[in-house]
Protein backbone atom coordinates (compact mmCIF):
# COMPACT_ATOMS: atom_id res chain seq x y z
CA UNK A 1 0.00 0.00 0.00
CA UNK A 2 1.47 3.27 -0.98
CA UNK A 3 1.40 5.55 2.31
CA UNK A 4 0.82 9.47 1.22
CA UNK A 5 3.54 11.46 2.55
CA UNK A 6 4.90 14.94 1.43
CA UNK A 7 8.79 15.85 1.67
CA UNK A 8 8.60 18.97 3.55
CA UNK A 9 11.31 19.65 1.47
CA UNK A 10 9.30 19.67 -1.11
CA UNK A 11 6.36 21.55 0.45
CA UNK A 12 8.89 24.16 1.19
CA UNK A 13 10.13 24.58 -2.71
CA UNK A 14 6.89 24.62 -3.94
CA UNK A 15 5.58 27.36 -1.64
CA UNK A 16 8.69 29.16 -2.41
CA UNK A 17 9.30 28.78 -6.08
CA UNK A 18 7.25 30.59 -8.81
CA UNK A 19 5.27 28.07 -11.37
CA UNK A 20 6.57 29.81 -14.72
CA UNK A 21 5.24 27.05 -17.09
CA UNK A 22 2.75 28.96 -19.76
CA UNK A 23 0.71 25.61 -20.96
CA UNK A 24 -0.63 25.78 -24.56
CA UNK A 25 -4.04 25.20 -25.17
CA UNK A 26 -3.61 21.26 -26.54
CA UNK A 27 -1.22 20.46 -23.52
CA UNK A 28 -3.97 21.90 -20.97
CA UNK A 29 -6.10 20.02 -22.71
CA UNK A 30 -4.45 17.23 -23.04
CA UNK A 31 -3.51 17.26 -19.40
CA UNK A 32 -6.86 17.57 -17.98
CA UNK A 33 -8.32 14.99 -19.95
CA UNK A 34 -5.82 11.95 -20.08
CA UNK A 35 -4.56 9.49 -17.60
CA UNK A 36 -3.15 6.04 -17.46
CA UNK A 37 -1.09 4.16 -19.85
CA UNK A 38 -0.11 6.27 -23.80
CA UNK A 39 -0.15 5.83 -27.44
CA UNK A 40 3.63 5.77 -29.22
CA UNK A 41 4.80 6.26 -32.05
CA UNK A 42 6.51 3.34 -33.84
CA UNK A 43 9.23 5.75 -34.70
CA UNK A 44 9.73 6.08 -31.12
CA UNK A 45 11.22 2.50 -30.39
CA UNK A 46 9.91 2.93 -26.98
CA UNK A 47 10.53 -0.15 -24.84
CA UNK A 48 8.41 0.91 -22.24
CA UNK A 49 4.63 1.91 -21.67
CA UNK A 50 4.44 5.67 -20.76
CA UNK A 51 1.42 6.80 -18.07
CA UNK A 52 -0.36 10.49 -18.60
CA UNK A 53 -0.38 11.99 -15.42
CA UNK A 54 -0.69 15.20 -13.89
CA UNK A 55 1.31 16.93 -11.63
CA UNK A 56 3.99 19.19 -10.00
CA UNK A 57 7.81 18.51 -9.60
CA UNK A 58 11.05 20.82 -8.74
CA UNK A 59 13.97 20.27 -11.27
CA UNK A 60 17.59 21.05 -9.96
CA UNK A 61 20.80 21.39 -12.38
CA UNK A 62 22.67 19.01 -10.81
CA UNK A 63 26.40 20.56 -9.43
CA UNK A 64 27.72 17.86 -11.90
CA UNK A 65 26.19 18.93 -15.19
CA UNK A 66 27.40 21.42 -17.73
CA UNK A 67 25.29 24.84 -17.81
CA UNK A 68 24.10 26.77 -20.63
CA UNK A 69 23.18 30.50 -20.61
CA UNK A 70 20.23 31.92 -18.92
CA UNK A 71 19.26 28.48 -17.74
CA UNK A 72 17.07 28.70 -13.89
CA UNK A 73 19.31 26.04 -11.81
CA UNK A 74 16.30 25.29 -9.97
CA UNK A 75 12.57 25.56 -11.12
CA UNK A 76 9.67 24.41 -11.02
CA UNK A 77 7.61 21.75 -13.64
CA UNK A 78 4.65 20.18 -14.77
CA UNK A 79 4.84 16.33 -14.71
CA UNK A 80 3.17 14.87 -17.71
CA UNK A 81 4.29 11.38 -18.11
CA UNK A 82 6.46 8.76 -16.43
CA UNK A 83 7.60 5.35 -17.17
CA UNK A 84 9.59 2.37 -15.59
CA UNK A 85 12.71 4.11 -17.47
CA UNK A 86 11.81 7.97 -17.96
CA UNK A 87 9.79 10.75 -16.82
CA UNK A 88 8.11 13.79 -18.98
CA UNK A 89 8.21 17.18 -17.81
CA UNK A 90 6.58 20.24 -19.15
CA UNK A 91 9.17 23.21 -18.55
CA UNK A 92 9.30 27.30 -19.03
CA UNK A 93 12.84 26.84 -19.93
CA UNK A 94 14.83 24.57 -22.29
CA UNK A 95 16.96 21.92 -21.24
CA UNK A 96 19.56 20.18 -23.24
CA UNK A 97 20.62 16.89 -23.69
CA UNK A 98 22.56 15.16 -21.53
CA UNK A 99 22.56 17.75 -18.94
CA UNK A 100 22.22 16.24 -15.27
CA UNK A 101 19.15 17.21 -13.05
CA UNK A 102 17.50 16.00 -9.54
CA UNK A 103 13.71 15.66 -10.22
CA UNK A 104 11.75 16.03 -6.84
CA UNK A 105 8.48 14.28 -6.84
CA UNK A 106 6.00 14.96 -3.41
CA UNK A 107 7.37 11.84 -2.33
CA UNK A 108 10.02 10.75 -4.11
CA UNK A 109 13.05 11.75 -5.99
CA UNK A 110 14.91 10.98 -8.82
CA UNK A 111 18.46 11.55 -10.97
CA UNK A 112 17.99 12.07 -14.20
CA UNK A 113 19.68 12.57 -17.76
CA UNK A 114 18.45 15.23 -20.29
CA UNK A 115 17.12 13.05 -23.56
CA UNK A 116 15.74 15.87 -25.76
CA UNK A 117 13.74 19.08 -25.67
CA UNK A 118 10.90 20.42 -27.57
CA UNK A 119 9.54 23.70 -27.44
CA UNK A 120 5.37 23.91 -27.63
CA UNK A 121 5.43 27.44 -27.07
CA UNK A 122 6.87 30.98 -25.02
CA UNK A 123 7.84 29.35 -21.77
CA UNK A 124 6.87 26.23 -22.67
CA UNK A 125 9.02 23.29 -23.00
CA UNK A 126 8.43 19.39 -23.97
CA UNK A 127 11.47 17.87 -21.65
CA UNK A 128 12.51 13.69 -22.21
CA UNK A 129 14.41 12.77 -19.42
CA UNK A 130 15.84 9.36 -18.53
CA UNK A 131 15.93 8.27 -15.00
CA UNK A 132 19.13 7.19 -13.80
CA UNK A 133 18.48 7.04 -10.06
CA UNK A 134 15.14 7.08 -8.06
CA UNK A 135 14.69 6.79 -4.00
CA UNK A 136 11.48 7.06 -2.32
CA UNK A 137 11.26 9.17 0.78
CA UNK A 138 10.36 7.49 3.73
CA UNK B 1 45.36 8.55 -72.74
CA UNK B 2 45.79 8.62 -68.71
CA UNK B 3 43.25 6.16 -67.39
CA UNK B 4 43.74 7.11 -63.50
CA UNK B 5 41.06 7.99 -61.20
CA UNK B 6 41.94 11.85 -60.26
CA UNK B 7 40.79 14.27 -57.88
CA UNK B 8 41.12 18.03 -58.52
CA UNK B 9 43.72 19.73 -56.52
CA UNK B 10 43.77 23.82 -56.81
CA UNK B 11 46.49 25.17 -59.17
CA UNK B 12 47.41 27.75 -55.97
CA UNK B 13 48.75 24.52 -53.67
CA UNK B 14 51.85 24.52 -56.32
CA UNK B 15 55.23 26.13 -55.61
CA UNK B 16 58.00 27.11 -57.25
CA UNK B 17 59.92 26.34 -55.05
CA UNK B 18 59.38 22.35 -54.01
CA UNK B 19 58.31 19.15 -56.30
CA UNK B 20 55.14 18.17 -55.60
CA UNK B 21 56.43 14.57 -55.33
CA UNK B 22 53.07 13.32 -57.40
CA UNK B 23 52.69 13.50 -60.96
CA UNK B 24 50.53 16.26 -61.83
CA UNK B 25 47.56 16.43 -64.81
CA UNK B 26 45.88 19.04 -66.61
CA UNK B 27 42.65 19.50 -67.87
CA UNK B 28 41.66 21.85 -70.36
CA UNK B 29 37.84 22.94 -71.07
CA UNK B 30 36.85 21.14 -74.00
CA UNK B 31 39.82 18.89 -74.48
CA UNK B 32 39.08 14.99 -74.32
CA UNK B 33 41.84 13.66 -71.99
CA UNK B 34 43.88 15.09 -69.27
CA UNK B 35 47.50 15.55 -69.84
CA UNK B 36 50.37 15.58 -67.91
CA UNK B 37 51.33 18.80 -66.75
CA UNK B 38 53.86 17.93 -64.10
CA UNK B 39 56.32 15.14 -63.20
CA UNK B 40 56.58 14.03 -59.63
CA UNK B 41 60.08 15.27 -59.35
CA UNK B 42 59.37 19.09 -61.56
CA UNK B 43 59.24 22.14 -60.11
CA UNK B 44 56.51 24.26 -61.60
CA UNK B 45 57.98 27.90 -63.56
CA UNK B 46 56.69 30.98 -62.15
CA UNK B 47 55.50 31.90 -65.38
CA UNK B 48 53.36 28.28 -65.59
CA UNK B 49 51.47 28.77 -62.25
CA UNK B 50 51.03 32.49 -62.92
CA UNK B 51 49.39 31.58 -65.83
CA UNK B 52 47.56 28.77 -63.58
CA UNK B 53 46.35 31.90 -61.31
CA UNK B 54 44.60 33.87 -63.88
CA UNK B 55 42.88 30.97 -65.97
CA UNK B 56 40.06 29.75 -65.61
CA UNK B 57 39.97 27.21 -68.07
CA UNK B 58 42.39 24.91 -66.32
CA UNK B 59 41.86 22.47 -63.73
CA UNK B 60 44.05 20.46 -62.32
CA UNK B 61 44.39 16.58 -60.93
CA UNK B 62 46.09 13.91 -59.34
CA UNK B 63 45.89 10.18 -59.05
CA UNK B 64 43.50 9.52 -56.41
CA UNK B 65 46.41 6.80 -55.11
CA UNK B 66 49.20 9.86 -54.76
CA UNK B 67 46.78 11.72 -52.25
CA UNK B 68 48.29 10.61 -49.05
CA UNK B 69 51.58 11.93 -50.81
CA UNK B 70 50.44 14.86 -51.84
CA UNK B 71 48.80 15.62 -48.65
CA UNK B 72 52.44 15.28 -46.86
CA UNK B 73 53.31 17.57 -49.54
CA UNK B 74 51.00 19.63 -48.06
CA UNK B 75 51.01 19.24 -44.36
CA UNK B 76 54.65 19.50 -44.36
CA UNK B 77 55.55 22.48 -46.07
CA UNK B 78 52.08 24.23 -44.47
CA UNK B 79 53.52 26.09 -41.31
CA UNK B 80 56.15 27.48 -43.48
CA UNK B 81 54.31 29.19 -46.18
CA UNK B 82 51.62 30.06 -43.34
CA UNK B 83 54.07 32.25 -41.50
CA UNK B 84 55.93 33.23 -44.80
CA UNK B 85 54.55 37.32 -45.88
CA UNK B 86 55.77 36.99 -49.71
CA UNK B 87 53.25 33.88 -50.19
CA UNK B 88 49.78 35.57 -50.72
CA UNK B 89 47.05 35.26 -48.60
CA UNK B 90 44.80 33.74 -51.48
CA UNK B 91 47.41 30.93 -51.69
CA UNK B 92 47.26 29.96 -48.45
CA UNK B 93 44.13 29.94 -48.26
CA UNK B 94 44.03 27.16 -51.04
CA UNK B 95 46.32 25.24 -49.25
CA UNK B 96 44.71 25.21 -45.92
CA UNK B 97 41.65 24.33 -47.65
CA UNK B 98 43.18 21.66 -48.69
CA UNK B 99 44.73 20.65 -45.66
CA UNK B 100 41.33 21.16 -43.52
CA UNK B 101 39.56 18.84 -45.98
CA UNK B 102 42.15 16.00 -45.88
CA UNK B 103 42.55 16.67 -41.98
CA UNK B 104 38.84 16.27 -41.77
CA UNK B 105 38.49 13.34 -44.12
CA UNK B 106 40.90 11.63 -41.60
CA UNK B 107 39.72 12.41 -38.61
CA UNK B 108 35.92 11.93 -39.88
CA UNK B 109 36.98 8.50 -40.72
CA UNK B 110 38.45 7.60 -37.47
CA UNK B 111 35.49 8.99 -35.86
CA UNK B 112 37.36 9.60 -32.40
CA UNK B 113 35.42 13.01 -30.82
CA UNK B 114 38.28 13.96 -28.83
CA UNK B 115 40.74 13.65 -31.59
CA UNK B 116 38.18 15.73 -34.20
CA UNK B 117 37.80 18.13 -31.73
CA UNK B 118 41.24 18.50 -31.50
CA UNK B 119 42.10 18.83 -35.32
CA UNK B 120 39.11 21.13 -35.63
CA UNK B 121 40.39 23.52 -32.61
CA UNK B 122 44.01 23.58 -34.41
CA UNK B 123 42.49 24.23 -38.20
CA UNK B 124 39.91 26.50 -36.40
CA UNK B 125 42.98 28.74 -35.11
CA UNK B 126 44.37 29.07 -38.87
CA UNK B 127 41.41 29.24 -40.44
CA UNK B 128 40.29 32.34 -38.52
CA UNK B 129 43.49 34.14 -38.98
CA UNK B 130 42.97 33.88 -42.44
CA UNK B 131 39.68 35.08 -42.57
CA UNK B 132 40.99 37.90 -40.10
CA UNK B 133 42.87 39.43 -42.58
CA UNK B 134 40.97 41.71 -44.87
CA UNK B 135 42.72 41.35 -47.88
CA UNK B 136 40.94 38.10 -48.33
CA UNK B 137 37.70 38.55 -50.29
CA UNK B 138 34.98 36.45 -50.55
CA UNK B 139 35.01 36.28 -53.95
CA UNK B 140 38.46 34.31 -53.25
CA UNK B 141 37.12 32.01 -50.91
CA UNK B 142 34.11 30.97 -52.66
CA UNK B 143 36.61 30.07 -56.02
CA UNK B 144 39.22 28.55 -54.23
CA UNK B 145 37.00 25.86 -52.25
CA UNK B 146 35.74 22.81 -53.30
CA UNK B 147 32.44 21.85 -54.33
CA UNK B 148 31.76 18.30 -54.54
CA UNK B 149 29.65 16.32 -51.97
CA UNK B 150 31.24 14.68 -48.61
CA UNK B 151 30.57 15.59 -45.42
CA UNK B 152 34.17 16.72 -44.74
CA UNK B 153 34.24 19.00 -47.73
CA UNK B 154 30.82 20.49 -46.36
CA UNK B 155 32.10 20.84 -42.68
CA UNK B 156 35.33 22.35 -43.98
CA UNK B 157 33.56 25.22 -46.36
CA UNK B 158 30.90 25.97 -43.40
CA UNK B 159 34.11 26.43 -41.35
CA UNK B 160 35.45 29.03 -43.57
CA UNK B 161 32.26 30.80 -44.47
CA UNK B 162 31.55 30.96 -40.54
CA UNK B 163 34.97 32.32 -39.66
CA UNK B 164 34.73 35.07 -42.82
CA UNK B 165 31.21 36.03 -42.19
CA UNK B 166 32.05 36.21 -38.59
CA UNK B 167 34.83 38.34 -39.28
CA UNK B 168 32.77 40.68 -41.17
CA UNK B 169 30.30 41.57 -38.36
CA UNK B 170 33.19 42.58 -35.68
CA UNK B 171 34.22 39.15 -34.49
CA UNK B 172 37.64 38.76 -34.12
CA UNK B 173 40.69 36.55 -31.86
CA UNK B 174 39.54 34.16 -29.63
CA UNK B 175 35.90 34.75 -30.65
CA UNK B 176 36.57 33.98 -34.18
CA UNK B 177 38.44 31.09 -33.91
CA UNK B 178 35.58 29.58 -31.56
CA UNK B 179 33.31 30.29 -34.11
CA UNK B 180 35.58 28.76 -37.29
CA UNK B 181 35.87 25.75 -35.07
CA UNK B 182 32.16 25.22 -34.55
CA UNK B 183 31.73 25.55 -38.35
CA UNK B 184 34.10 22.52 -38.64
CA UNK B 185 32.27 20.62 -36.09
CA UNK B 186 28.74 21.10 -37.08
CA UNK B 187 27.26 18.34 -38.55
CA UNK B 188 29.39 15.87 -36.10
CA UNK B 189 26.64 13.71 -35.55
CA UNK B 190 26.31 12.89 -39.24
CA UNK B 191 29.34 10.69 -38.68
CA UNK B 192 26.89 8.07 -36.80
CA UNK B 193 24.23 8.14 -39.86
CA UNK B 194 24.36 5.49 -42.68
CA UNK B 195 26.24 6.82 -45.93
CA UNK B 196 23.00 5.40 -48.30
CA UNK B 197 20.67 7.82 -46.15
CA UNK B 198 23.23 10.64 -46.89
CA UNK B 199 24.00 9.90 -50.61
CA UNK B 200 20.36 8.82 -51.10
CA UNK B 201 19.39 10.27 -54.59
CA UNK B 202 16.04 9.78 -54.17
CA UNK B 203 13.46 11.33 -52.08
CA UNK B 204 13.67 10.59 -48.50
CA UNK B 205 11.07 8.08 -46.90
CA UNK B 206 9.64 9.05 -42.85
CA UNK B 207 12.33 7.13 -40.97
CA UNK B 208 15.29 8.46 -43.12
CA UNK B 209 14.14 11.48 -42.74
CA UNK B 210 13.69 11.07 -39.07
CA UNK B 211 17.38 9.55 -39.15
CA UNK B 212 19.06 12.86 -40.81
CA UNK B 213 16.77 15.28 -38.37
CA UNK B 214 18.80 13.75 -35.24
CA UNK B 215 22.31 14.89 -36.70
CA UNK B 216 22.36 18.09 -34.37
CA UNK B 217 21.05 16.10 -31.25
CA UNK B 218 24.15 13.82 -31.90
CA UNK B 219 26.53 15.91 -32.69
CA UNK B 220 25.76 17.54 -29.34
CA UNK B 221 26.18 14.87 -26.87
CA UNK B 222 28.94 13.75 -28.40
CA UNK B 223 30.23 16.90 -27.80
CA UNK B 224 29.14 17.54 -24.41
CA UNK B 225 31.35 14.54 -24.02
CA UNK B 226 34.85 16.27 -24.60
CA UNK B 227 36.40 19.02 -22.42
CA UNK B 228 37.34 22.63 -23.93
CA UNK B 229 34.31 22.63 -26.25
CA UNK B 230 32.64 26.10 -25.38
CA UNK B 231 28.72 27.12 -25.24
CA UNK B 232 28.95 28.70 -28.58
CA UNK B 233 30.29 25.15 -30.25
CA UNK B 234 27.97 22.98 -28.82
CA UNK B 235 24.89 25.69 -29.70
CA UNK B 236 26.44 25.80 -33.43
CA UNK B 237 26.16 21.96 -33.35
CA UNK B 238 22.83 21.67 -31.59
CA UNK B 239 21.20 24.80 -33.65
CA UNK B 240 22.23 25.64 -37.23
CA UNK B 241 18.43 23.89 -38.59
CA UNK B 242 16.39 26.22 -35.91
CA UNK B 243 14.17 28.80 -37.27
CA UNK B 244 13.80 31.74 -36.78
CA UNK B 245 9.90 31.52 -36.84
CA UNK B 246 10.31 28.83 -34.91
CA UNK B 247 9.67 25.98 -37.39
CA UNK B 248 12.95 24.21 -37.78
CA UNK B 249 14.64 21.60 -35.22
CA UNK B 250 15.10 19.22 -33.09
CA UNK B 251 13.72 22.20 -30.63
CA UNK B 252 11.37 24.54 -32.21
CA UNK B 253 12.80 27.30 -30.65
CA UNK B 254 13.14 30.79 -32.52
CA UNK B 255 13.95 34.48 -32.54
CA UNK B 256 16.76 35.30 -30.41
CA UNK B 257 16.19 32.06 -28.21
CA UNK B 258 18.83 31.19 -31.21
CA UNK B 259 22.30 31.92 -30.46
CA UNK B 260 24.09 34.55 -32.77
CA UNK B 261 26.75 31.95 -33.11
CA UNK B 262 24.16 29.81 -34.62
CA UNK B 263 22.57 32.05 -36.84
CA UNK B 264 25.90 32.46 -38.82
CA UNK B 265 26.36 28.65 -38.88
CA UNK B 266 22.59 28.22 -40.10
CA UNK B 267 23.08 30.81 -43.40
CA UNK B 268 26.71 29.73 -43.83
CA UNK B 269 25.10 26.18 -43.54
CA UNK B 270 22.70 26.60 -46.10
CA UNK B 271 24.51 28.60 -48.54
CA UNK B 272 27.23 25.74 -48.70
CA UNK B 273 24.56 23.03 -49.43
CA UNK B 274 23.29 24.68 -52.07
CA UNK B 275 26.29 25.49 -53.93
CA UNK B 276 27.64 22.67 -53.86
CA UNK B 277 26.91 19.29 -55.80
CA UNK B 278 24.98 16.70 -54.08
CA UNK B 279 24.19 13.23 -55.25
CA UNK B 280 20.43 14.73 -55.46
CA UNK B 281 20.90 17.43 -57.38
CA UNK B 282 23.03 19.39 -59.63
CA UNK B 283 24.94 23.21 -57.20
CA UNK B 284 23.18 26.36 -57.64
CA UNK B 285 24.79 29.24 -58.48
CA UNK B 286 25.79 31.88 -56.15
CA UNK B 287 22.80 34.53 -57.62
CA UNK B 288 20.47 31.51 -57.76
CA UNK B 289 21.36 30.35 -54.21
CA UNK B 290 21.30 33.81 -52.63
CA UNK B 291 17.81 35.04 -54.45
CA UNK B 292 16.31 31.68 -52.80
CA UNK B 293 17.77 32.00 -49.35
CA UNK B 294 16.78 35.76 -49.36
CA UNK B 295 12.63 34.83 -49.58
CA UNK B 296 13.75 33.14 -45.86
CA UNK B 297 14.96 35.99 -44.50
CA UNK B 298 12.96 36.17 -40.91
CA UNK B 299 11.98 32.96 -41.69
CA UNK B 300 14.50 30.98 -41.89
CA UNK B 301 17.39 33.60 -41.60
CA UNK B 302 18.53 36.26 -39.33
CA UNK B 303 18.11 39.19 -41.44
CA UNK B 304 21.27 41.07 -40.78
CA UNK B 305 23.55 38.02 -40.59
CA UNK B 306 22.62 37.43 -44.30
CA UNK B 307 22.76 40.57 -45.56
CA UNK B 308 26.52 40.28 -43.78
CA UNK B 309 26.88 37.31 -45.91
CA UNK B 310 24.98 38.55 -49.32
CA UNK B 311 27.43 41.51 -49.18
CA UNK B 312 30.24 39.48 -48.78
CA UNK B 313 29.10 37.48 -52.17
CA UNK B 314 27.69 39.70 -53.97
CA UNK B 315 31.33 41.33 -53.75
CA UNK B 316 32.72 38.31 -55.61
CA UNK B 317 29.48 38.89 -58.12
CA UNK B 318 30.86 42.32 -59.17
CA UNK B 319 34.51 41.33 -59.79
Amino acid sequence: MLVEHRSPTFEHLTKSLRMRVQLTDGLRKMLNSERGPTSTNPFELRGTSRFRCFGKCVVNLSPESFEMPGQDTQSMAIIRDISRTGIGLIAHQQWYPEQLAQVLLENASMDVRVARARRAGPFCFEVGLIIVKHELQS
Amino acid sequence: MVNLTLIPISPLTLSSQFAIGVDVYSWQTGSKEQILFLAADETATDDALQRLATSTDVKLYISQYDSSTFQNYLRSHFDEWFDNDSISIRNKAAMLSEVVRNVLSDEFNRNETNSVVSAAKSLGSHIAHLASNKSLSGSELCQILHHDYGTFTHSANVGFYCSLLASQMGYSGEKLEEIATGGLLHDLGKLEIDERILNKPDKLDEFEFRTIKEHPLTGFRKLTKVKGVTTEQLLMTYQHHERLDGKGYPVGIGGSEIDIASRICSVADVFEAMTSNRPYRRSLSHKQTLEIMNEGVNKSFDKEVFQCWSNIVHRRLSI
